[in-house]
């Protein structure tokens, strides 16, 4: 049901692209998020649901995104708003290692769709529904590259020799992308 | 993740699901012994 709030707000007919970043689990075969440890499914839209605290078998208190409320699918407009997520990498000993473990939880950059209703914000959004739309992989980790093909959209892998320096030309090619 | 100050609540109705479908798989032929490859 549609209702008049929502009549008043400006409609488009594209998704919003943003940038997202995504711990790679299940032996590199799936996307985590990594706040909440959601498991993005390939060919299923993720849903945003409000993760407020609720005592069991009750409802979410609003559909997410509320206005009032932090919940959403986050996504940034610029990647470099992600950096704060490499240096946690570089703070992790077990991620400068030339091979990133996948156990560890590596961390792959890409671009999302987001749709539904959307909070903007100045550097981003919180959405209703999300789903990858363009993956980068360092190619030290080019072998998980196929296994990401699951979610039926272009992976690609930007040539490093090295762990840190991988992902800082993951931000390279998605700010040139972005330009 | 730093997504700044609120501006505005937008709807997004794509016209295209933003969720790829899989294209459908054409059958290899079956190989029949002796005989020609026919379609599956």
């Amino acid at each position: 049901m549609v209702n008049q709030s929502q009549l008043d707000r400006p409609l488009f007919a594209e998704p919003f692209l943003a940038w997202r970043a995504w711990n790679l689990v299940e032996a590199g075969s799936r996307l985590r998020s990594i706040v909440y440890e959601h498991v993005w499914e390939p060919g299923e839209r993720v849903e945003a649901e409000c993760a407020r605290p609720r005592p069991e078998g009750v409802a979410p208190y609003h559909p997410a995104p509320d206005e009032d409320c932090q919940c959403g699918v986050y996504g940034s407009l610029d990647p470099d708003h992600l950096r704060s997520y490499v240096q946690e990498m570089r703070r992790d000993p077990r991620v400068l290692v030339a091979k990133l473990p996948i156990a560890s939880g590596s961390r792959v950059f890409g671009l999302v769709s987001l749709w539904g209703t959307i909070v903007e914000y100045t550097k981003g959004y919180r959405a209703q529904f999300a789903y990858p739309a363009h993956l980068y992989l360092p190619c030290l980790m080019h072998e998980y590259a196929d296994k990401l093909d699951v979610y039926g959209v272009p992976v690609t892998c930007v040539d490093e020799q090295h762990g840190f320096e991988a992902l800082r030309a993951v931000m390279r090619a998605a700010r040139r992308e972005a330009a | 993740m730093e997504i700044g100050e609120p501006k505005r609540i937008v709807e997004s109705d794509p016209l295209e699901d933003p969720v790829p479908r899989e294209e459908p798989v054409e059958s290899p032929p079956v190989e029949v012994p002796d005989g020609e490859p026919v379609p599956a």
